[in-house]
């Protein structure tokens, strides 16, 4: 019997051990990987580095950031970009599922390209846009022609502009599809009944729409804007593409002074990314927060 | 309180050849209780949703106090629906899901709280008020949902299985609860439901539906002793069929013949002779009669079953009103020979499979189907 | 028969239940939104495709002034660094899924078929990396790898490409999991199936689609990765989207246009093949996409 005992206890221990087993191997490539180089990066913001004989952290980096002419515009301009792409990309898909669901045909042809655009790398985006909307691409010929501009300067720079509008334009091209996605699928999960309950209550198409609709995609619509915030806060390949030399958004300025010819502007260049990985981080938390509700819900 | 008419409802599937709801016709009286009882797949729930408005029927006439209501969106027609997953709105408390129906109708906010407190009083919820669907039981959601259609004061309450998601004990608590508020606020019930035991214990009147067509519709007493076709027997559980040959008093089957009652040939009209189908319910068998009974059987035990402190069996006829079972117009064949009976234990632990049976088919208990 | 008919029925109630008598027609106005949801959905394609086959395409010119298949050619010579910018980038997104694979869909499986403390803290950690953009891990993570010899070179790059794709593969083998039901294995063992016949008879083929679509896409992010390459690569190592960046930014339209179909197409190809797999309700939709 105590032998038994024994053994039993042995299979729940590696019952309770089996998860953790199973989560090892991802656990040994990403805790050193991502929480390995997010430690780095932040021991190294501080001038923390004992084995080179760096042990006094300090604040150097930082406040060499704050004293730095671009750093503050550059700030500034990223939230900008971010959170106006973010806005107008979430508002347009939210717009477009509630057309979508009142085709009756053509849902297919537009899912299709919904995920089509989703497989399509960002970096081909912007390729795409520079070529619409720059002052020799095909918009501006369509304006000469149409008679509204004389000379390619005459058009408004989109491009490469202070007001980052090309940017914006990629963020919102490659966004809307991916939100849109998302709305679609929160509402196959039984949104329509509630509509159709609303409806025998005597909600009228308006008000289901204020009470019922909106209310069961807000959880989704919130989520997903978090990954788009936190994306168009951090990506590089974009800015670096169709952003103004000045201010540069944070990636780019990030970029810039990690590989300035000068090593000193190292520390500086890993603090930006700090600030881009704790601002990112909180729109994660905010994400798993609202996702958790809502599956509880 | 309103009355409810189905003119010729027509309903295909997507449009195509198929329906799902075929010339369905059907008249409400004002604060009855009616159920619509079918096998799954039947169309009971498309016909109620087009009741509710919630889909267009392809054609037909939807009446409301003899008034079309068919052209009507949803949300004019004030008839509200309880679904079988309760689907209150997550976001919301149990008292704002409760206010939703009046909000929508923009009553004064202190008129919403009475009415809603009222009604959370009348299904026992008040103390859940402000907690979210979540929080709260599978009975208490169901409740709520209840109240929810109930307080916006509807000229029809649409039921769609409300109870099917409940444990039993609380379908018991339920169901009460539902006729006792149907009855207080007289208003009209549609139920769908697949569950006989409920519809007869539940409704006025019954509408059997089968493949998209109005069977029977009666009370529910009539519709378990007087079927009017076989599927409608068959749905409520009589196992017996007879096909036979009737001429004024008596019927003749492949058993020979058995004495009918004045009641049993109700079901048709007054033609002398005819051919018909004589149904009895296993339960209305008796064993060990008094030898002075009509319709004396003698029959072989084929098998028991236990059923609690029943018994279900089959027998074999071998002997009726005292003519040996081969002199009947039909040849009896090891199928059409053998019938159902269920008894109570007592009656029949005497015997083991195989020993011979007397039996008794009542003539009150035979119930001819015309055809 | 009777289940058949529910669920034809089903689906059409779900398209009916808006269906009024009114609204049988679909509105000129949600016509005109659909016809430029379409029309912008496709517009930054149509340009990249046809500076692919222009000669000239001078301002103010709405179609090139002469058509020729020159960027093609100067693509597939050895000049153009095609053929070296593609093995990179195969030889580096190959080994990425391969391994997220391996890694992933244990991973996957205790992310959704078990309870335990700390689950709440793994699904973050698995979370995060595939949400924090890869400049803000990079900067730090590439001191470590200078130390450990790995920058500059396919081994390190294929390193920090597994920081997006392994949690990302982790993530869809989760959700797949997730509507995996493990009473089957234990149903399989009352039958007399050892542990390996239970894996490959009952797990594997109920969770293959899964794997099919986690691998194409952990594919596809490595495929797409830009930042991650060029910091830790240091220009020595030139995938695709490098290449592509380099061409936009030396103003070559037409190269970059033929790069560009050529940068799309595996996606292209990936989506026709699972098209039916990742429409409603897989899960897929739901997955944060970052490419």
């Amino acid at each position: 019997m105590p032998r038994l005992g024994r053994l039993r206890a042995r299979k729940i221990r590696f019952q309770r051990l089996t998860p953790w087993l199973l989560l090892l191997p991802a656990l040994i490539v990403i805790v050193p990987l991502f929480a390995g180089g997010l430690a780095a990066g932040l021991l190294r913001s501080f001038n923390y580095m004992p084995v080179i004989g760096l042990d006094s952290p300090n604040l150097a980096a930082y406040s060499a950031l704050l004293r730095d002419d671009e750093f503050l515009p550059s700030l500034l301009l990223t939230t900008y970009i971010a959170l106006t792409s973010t806005v107008i990309a979430s508002l347009l898909a939210l717009g477009a599922v509630l057309m979508i669901r009142r085709l009756n045909a053509g849902r297919s042809l537009i899912n299709f390209l919904l995920q089509l655009n989703l497989t399509i790398p960002h970096l081909v985006g912007a390729v795409g846009i520079v070529y619409l909307f720059s002052q020799s691409g095909s918009f501006a010929r369509l304006a000469l022609h149409a008679g509204f501009i004389n000379e390619p300067q005459q058009f408004p720079a989109l491009i490469y502009d202070p007001a980052a509008i090309g940017i914006i334009l990629v963020y919102v091209w490659k966004e809307l599809p991916f939100i849109a996605l998302i709305l679609l699928a929160s509402l196959q999960q039984g949104g329509e009944e509630f509509e159709a309950v609303a409806r025998t209550l005597g909600a009228s198409r308006w008000q289901v729409l204020r009470f019922v609709t909106l209310p069961n995609l807000l959880p989704a619509l919130l989520a997903s804007s978090m990954i788009v915030l936190a994306f168009t806060f951090g990506a590089y390949e974009i800015p670096a593409l169709l952003g103004a030399y000045y201010p540069a958004p944070l990636p780019v300025l990030a970029y810039r002074k990690f590989t300035d010819v000068d090593l000193a502007s190292r520390p500086e260049a890993i603090a930006i990314s700090m600030i881009i990985a704790v601002l990112s981080l909180i729109f994660v938390l905010l994400y798993a927060h609202i996702t958790r509700r809502q599956i509880e819900n | 309180m309103t009355t409810l008419t189905l003119e010729n409802l027509n309903l295909r599937y997507n449009g195509g050849a198929d329906h799902a709801v075929r010339e369905f016709s059907l008249h409400v009286n004002s604060s009855e209780f009616i159920t619509l009882l079918g096998p799954s797949g039947c169309g009971k729930t498309s016909t109620l949703k087009m009741i509710a408005g919630l889909i267009a029927p392809d054609n037909g006439d939807i009446l409301f106090d003899d008034r079309s209501i068919t052209h009507l969106p949803p949300e004019k027609r004030r008839a509200a629906m309880v679904f079988q997953n309760h689907l209150l709105f997550p976001y919301l408390t149990v008292r704002q899901n409760v206010a939703f129906g009046l909000k929508m109708k923009r009553v004064a906010a202190a008129e919403i709280q009475r009415r809603v407190n009222n009604m959370l009083d009348d299904v026992q919820i008040s103390d859940l008020a402000d907690s979210k669907p979540h929080q709260i039981s599978g009975g208490q959601r169901q409740r709520a949902a209840l109240a929810r259609a109930l307080v916006t004061e509807p000229q029809l309450l649409l039921l769609d299985e409300p109870l099917s998601s409940l444990d039993a004990h609380l379908r018991d608590e339920m169901r009460n609860l539902i006729i006792n508020l149907q009855r207080q606020s007289g208003t009209t019930t549609v139920m769908v439901t697949h569950d006989q035991h409920e519809a007869l214990h539940i409704s006025d009147r019954i509408a059997l539906m089968f493949d998209g067509r109005l069977g029977q519709f009666d009370r529910p007493t009539a519709l378990f002793e007087r079927p009017s076709d076989i599927a409608t027997a068959k749905f409520f559980g009589c196992q017996n069929f007879l096909e036979c040959r009737i001429s004024g008093q008596r019927m003749l089957c492949q058993f020979g013949e058995l004495h009918l009652s004045a009641n049993s040939t109700a079901g048709i009209g007054a033609a002398s002779e005819y051919k018909g189908t004589a149904t009895f319910r296993a339960e209305s068998l008796i064993v060990n009669p008094s030898q002075t009974s009509v319709n004396l059987c003698k029959a072989e035990l084929l098998n028991v079953e236990v059923a609690g402190s029943y018994r279900k069996c089959q027998v074999k006829i071998t002997r009726c009103n005292d003519n040996p079972v081969s002199a009947g117009e039909q040849e009896p064949t090891d199928d059409n020979s053998i019938i159902y009976l269920h008894c109570h234990a007592r009656d029949i632990n005497a015997y083991a499979v195989g020993d011979q049976i007397d039996l008794c088919i009542p003539p009150e208990s035979i119930w001819i189907i015309p055809g | 028969m009777h289940t058949l008919r529910e669920g034809r029925l089903k689906t059409d109630m779900t398209t009916s239940v808006h269906r009024t008598q009114s609204s049988r027609q679909t509105p000129a106005p949600v016509l005109l939104a659909f016809a430029l949801m379409i029309i912008w959905l496709v517009l930054p394609l149509v340009p990249i495709v046809v500076w692919s086959f222009a000669k000239r395409w001078f301002f103010p010119d709405l179609v090139p002034g002469e058509w020729s298949l020159q960027a093609w050619q100067y693509l597939f010579s050895p000049v153009s660094g095609l053929g070296k910018a593609i093995s990179a980038s195969l030889a580096i997104a190959i080994p990425v899924t391969l391994l997220s694979c391996c890694i992933g869909i244990p991973a996957g499986r205790a992310l959704a078929c078990y309870n335990f403390r700390g689950k709440r803290a793994v699904q973050l950690l698995v979370l995060a990396p595939v949400l924090v953009p890869g400049i803000a891990v990079i900067t730090g993570l590439h001191g470590i790898m200078l130390n450990l010899e790995l920058n500059n070179q396919l081994a390190g790059v294929i390193v920090a490409h597994l920081i997006p794709a392994l949690p990302y593969m982790i993530l869809v083998m989760a959700s797949t999991f997730a509507r995996f039901d493990t009473e089957f294995e234990a149903q399989a063992r009352t039958l007399g199936a050892n542990t390996f016949q239970v894996f490959t008879r009952v797990t594997l083929p109920a969770i293959l689609p899964g794997i099919v679509i986690g691998a194409l896409f952990t594919f596809l992010v490595s495929w797409s990765q830009y930042i991650l390459t060029l910091i830790v690569g240091g220009g020595r190592v030139v995938t695709l989207p490098l290449l592509l960046f380099n061409f936009v930014s030396a103003g070559r339209n037409d190269v970059a246009g033929a790069l560009g179909v050529i940068f799309i197409l595996p996606g292209l190809i990936i989506l026709i093949a699972v098209a039916r797999f990742i429409s409603g309700r897989s899960g897929i939709a739901e997955l944060p996409s970052r490419l």
